[in-house]
């Protein structure tokens, strides 16, 4: 990383350029104050732990309160006690900005446990487990509460989880009334979430002053859609899931792949009538098309390409990991022979060698200062 | 010995204009500083934060050439197990061991200096153990499983000792370990802690032994992509802490091991600090050790004052506090060392 350009030399370039008035006066630039991930981290495991403590003795204080209560107001009362946890906790991060890891691990602890007391309180109250309905209803308020404090709480670890839990109230949702169709429809969602985010698509303004929130909802959604995925091939033996499921996901998916690779070129300035840039959306296609019942090979090759394109190392190991585990899946997918599934791979293997032999041929790699004739 | 100050990592910068350009500290920049919208995109490509055009062809070229190989290989292997019961005792051998022989061969022919030679070597490393896997199954020895591993870890010594890539040490290290403990499961099964103990002082004196070599020899492979060490040593932490732990507690298992147990414990986080901080500096190796101290002392903590304490609320708040505490000074004490070491983890 130390060959990475310095601030000091991107705001010399950029006033060099003219995109900053050559007058402008520099401002006090705060300290960076962030320490190395780890003792970050190692500062977050102790305030879960702690937390965790601290939590004890509320609940021990509450049950011993508890004891003498009938069921609505056990229900009403956890509800309170979310309520004021989870309003205490987002007034307390939005107000102190800078409250330090400990600190703020400790307070998302406590938002986390008042968002629990809160939905375990309303379950209680309404008993809501009794009915099918009733039961969704409750998740899809979940879901909103996620939606409205992913906005509300500013924190990065909060905003991640938060988009796991919408994945898990999804997946909750189908094994309760059974509409596979929901999975495929989140999942494509979720993946075109994080492609806006990762691609820079979103409002410029954003992009900067709110990277900390859209940075773990794109991370967020990436794990959550890939969650929903290995869900999916999972339980389509088991559970009333067809297999057409997975061509509808592989469509969507492949649908998502196709605009991942037309936004890229046009960002590239390459004409989407070129040789080249038909080439790459047939060849993706055909590739799709070959693996489109096991739609986590094309969900692995959307996150190495979002991953290359933001040099994110972490989301390339997400990406390759994922892929290299449905490939493994993919020897026990008891649809078709394994003599079949040889001649898929072998196909799929050269398509992808003539490819990579097809780009050398359509494009002429020049050096960098001149870039690419496509 | 030199102290080595990890001259590999970048110093931290006091001054803003020097410090490197990450997503965060270049979105602060923008606000701090109030520049404007239109300057973002161009700052992220001056960052390097986009690749080029180049950038993308060659990894293109990389992914279509690696993931269609694999598919193949893939595909090849999918042909074989189809057929695999129509295949004779022989065909299986020659099967396996021709792809052991084939990459092996392809590691030399393609230089280990270079990663499809290395590959090559690490493929051919692991279908050793599938060509040991098909022996044992045709010819139903009955032996135990450890035995294979334990021949698998002692063939492939050589290939990992001229592979000079740690990659290939941490597949030596993972032999070793699986072997161990499958002895321990399938001939002693009794004396865990010993296990432990074992395993930590296995793991913990490979880093140590590493980090000697590599200072002495400044051998490149052993000086660059310490990772794999930090993997070791959170595995010699993890036995560590699980014995120490185990010793507060109180032994589930009745072994001979007790007093050992705090002793080893207390060894390895001495010398992981002392070393990691005076002969070579290493603020996430103290890191590592800082958290399995935490873990111990919570542990501590909470066996002590479940003796003392007998009112629930009172002994979770003393917890709290005494989580707060700890954790607050390892902080403080890991913060003071990064500053005055000054490097810039990134």
């Amino acid at each position: 990383m130390s060959n990475r350009a310095s601030l000091g030399h991107i705001y010399d370039q950029l006033k060099q350029d003219g995109y900053i008035d050559s007058d402008a006066m520099l401002q006090q630039q705060d300290d960076d104050k962030t320490n190395p991930w780890f003792i970050e981290g190692l500062m977050g495991c102790g305030g879960w732990i702690a937390a965790f403590f601290l939590l004890g003795t509320i609940s021990i204080c509450i049950t011993t309160v508890f004891t003498a209560l009938d069921e609505t107001t056990i229900g009403f009362t956890l509800m309170v006690i979310g309520v004021i946890l989870t309003v205490g906790t987002v007034a307390f991060n939005r107000f102190r900005k800078d409250s330090g890891v400990f600190v703020s691990q400790l307070s998302l602890m406590i938002h986390i446990a008042g968002q629990s007391a809160f939905f375990g309180g309303l379950f209680v109250a309404f008993a809501l487990w009794r009915e099918d309905s009733t039961i969704v209803s409750a998740l899809a308020i979940l879901i909103t509460m996620q939606v409205i404090f992913i906005w509300l709480y500013p924190n990065v670890i909060y905003r991640f989880i938060a988009m796991l839990v919408i994945a898990g109230s999804v997946i909750a949702i189908d094994s309760t009334i059974t509409v596979p169709i929901l999975n495929s429809i989140v999942v494509g969602i979720l993946f075109l979430l994080a492609s806006l985010i990762w691609l820079d698509r979103l409002p410029v303004q954003w992009q900067f002053k709110q990277m900390r929130l859209w940075h773990p909802v794109a991370y967020g959604s990436v794990i959550g859609a890939l969650g929903i995925l290995i869900y999916e091939i999972s339980n389509r033996f088991y559970l009333d899931i067809p297999s057409s499921t997975a061509h509808i996901t592989g469509g969507l998916l492949t649908a998502g792949l196709l605009l991942l690779i037309v936004t890229l070129l046009r960002d590239y300035e390459i004409v989407l009538t070129s040789p080249f840039a038909i080439a790459v959306l047939v060849f993706a296609t055909i590739v799709s098309v070959i693996v489109i019942s096991t739609p986590g090979i094309i969900a692995g090759i959307v996150v190495i390409l979002l991953a290359f394109r933001r040099r994110n190392v972490i989301l390339q190991g997400i990406g390759y990991g994922f892929l290299a585990g449905f490939i493994v899946y993919y020897y026990y997918w008891l649809d078709v022979s394994l003599l079949m599934k040889s001649i898929i791979l072998v196909v799929t293997g050269v398509v992808l060698l003539v490819g990579r032999f097809g780009l050398n041929q359509l494009v002429t790699i020049p050096d960098a200062k001149k870039g690419i004739s496509a | 010995m030199k102290p080595n100050h990890h001259d590999d990592k970048p110093k931290r910068q006091s001054n803003w204009r020097e410090r490197i350009a990450t997503p965060q500290r270049l979105a602060d920049l923008f606000i701090q500083q109030g520049l404007p919208e239109s300057a973002w995109q161009p700052a992220q490509a001056l960052a390097g934060f986009v690749p080029t055009k180049k950038e993308w062809l060659r990894y293109l070229n990389l992914i279509l050439t690696g993931l269609g190989t694999i598919f193949i290989l893939a595909g090849i292997v999918f042909f074989f197990a189809f057929n695999w019961d129509d295949l004779g005792r022989f065909q299986r051998f020659a099967v396996v061991e021709g792809a052991v022989i084939i990459t092996t061969l392809l590691a030399f022919v393609l230089n280990l200096d270079k990663w499809a030679g290395k590959l090559a070597l690490a493929a051919s490393s692991i279908l050793l153990g599938v060509a040991l896997a098909v022996v044992g199954q045709e010819y139903q020895t009955g032996a135990d499983s450890y035995r294979l591993f334990m021949i698998w870890t002692m063939l492939i010594t050589g290939w990992v000792l001229i592979s000079r890539w740690n990659v290939m040490y941490l597949i030596w290290m993972i032999l070793l370990n699986v072997t161990i403990t499958l002895y321990w499961e399938q001939v002693i099964y009794s004396d865990w802690s010993n296990l432990n103990l074992i395993l930590l002082a296995i793991n913990a004196s490979f880093v140590f032994l590493w980090e000697i070599i590599g200072s002495r020899t400044q051998w490149s492979f052993m000086t660059e992509g310490r990772w794999f060490l930090y993997l070791l040593m959170t595995i010699a932490l993890g036995h560590a802490t699980s014995l120490a732990v185990d010793a507060i507690f109180g032994s589930i298992f009745t072994d001979g091991a007790q007093i050992l147990q705090p002793i080893a414990y207390v060894v390895l986080i001495g010398l992981t600090v002392a070393y990691f901080s005076i002969i070579k500096r290493d603020l996430l190796m103290i890191t590592l050790a800082s958290f399995s101290l935490l873990i111990v002392t919570i542990a501590g903590a909470g066996q002590t004052l479940s003796d003392v304490i007998s009112d629930g609320i009172a002994f979770f708040f003393m917890m709290t506090i005494i989580t707060i505490g700890t954790t607050s000074l390892m902080a403080i004490g890991l913060r003071i060392l990064n500053q005055r070491w000054e490097v810039d983890y990134e």
